[in-house]
């Protein structure tokens, strides 16, 4: 479970840094930075494909332990 | 044909390393089957999961991931779990909610035909069962699943679940 004050870098993986989405000036940002910004009006867009990437993550990592439960 | 004990072995291996959060270990693993049994859409899907869950930089590229889950979908048209892996991946790495909505909408489709034929052969077991309030409630929910469709509830999916239930309160 990813924490508000996690920064970002620690919680995207080497692999999905690779993507598009991924925006280098925002890895240390925390998650609850990223999403109040994502939730902005108007949004920040590099904020919510960062948060996008962080959610996409979590719930890989959490696909199996979900599944066993 | 090979003996499916390995690769259930082999899967339930990968899990362990998943749930353990070893990654790399899981991501090996899933190698080692797909040499046994090239182009299983299970492991294709557990490949492109695992792919971007890899802390290196190197190895399969987020496009092959893509592309993993394509070929999944495509040899396996019936199941939904290949479009649902490719609906979060347009969506989170592609920032492409458009393409990840086309993929969810071809999944809700097959998810809901499953559950509705799962329900009607459900429902014809308990009847045989002398079950006859579960089989009805069976028949309900198809019933409601296809009302549910999106369109309006004809047809002969419409017409078999009505005939059913017919069946089932005309039954001694």
């Amino acid at each position: 479970m990813a924490e508000d004050d996690q920064f970002a870098d620690d919680l995207i993986p080497g692999s999905l840094k690779r993507s598009r989405s991924y925006h280098a000036d925002y890895g240390r940002k925390t998650y609850g930075e990223i999403k109040r910004l994502a939730g902005g009006k108007p949004p920040d867009g590099k904020a919510r494909q960062m948060k996008k990437l962080i959610e996409q993550a979590q719930r890989l990592q959490n696909k199996e332990r979900k599944r066993s439960s | 044909m090979k003996p499916t004990s390995s690769f259930k072995r082999g899967v339930a291996q990968v899990r362990r390393e998943w749930r353990a959060g070893r990654y790399d270990r899981a991501l090996a693993e899933v190698n080692r089957l797909l040499e046994g049994w090239p182009d299983n859409p299970q492991l294709l899907v557990l490949w492109a999961d695992l792919v971007q869950l890899q802390e290196t930089a190197e190895g399969p590229t987020l496009e092959e991931a893509r592309a993993a889950y394509e070929r999944a979908a495509e040899l396996d048209e019936q199941s939904p779990a290949a479009l649902n892996g490719l609906g979060h991946f347009l969506m989170a790495v592609e920032d492409d909610p458009e393409g990840a909505s086309k993929c969810f909408d071809r999944a809700i489709a097959l998810s809901r035909r499953l559950l509705r034929e799962a329900l009607m052969d459900q429902a014809k077991a308990l009847a045989e069962l002398e079950r006859k309030p579960e089989a009805l409630a069976c028949l309900a929910q198809a019933y409601w699943l296809q009302a549910q469709n999106g369109k309006t509830p004809s047809g002969p999916e419409h017409a078999e679940i009505l005939e059913r239930l017919k069946d089932l309160a005309t039954a001694e």
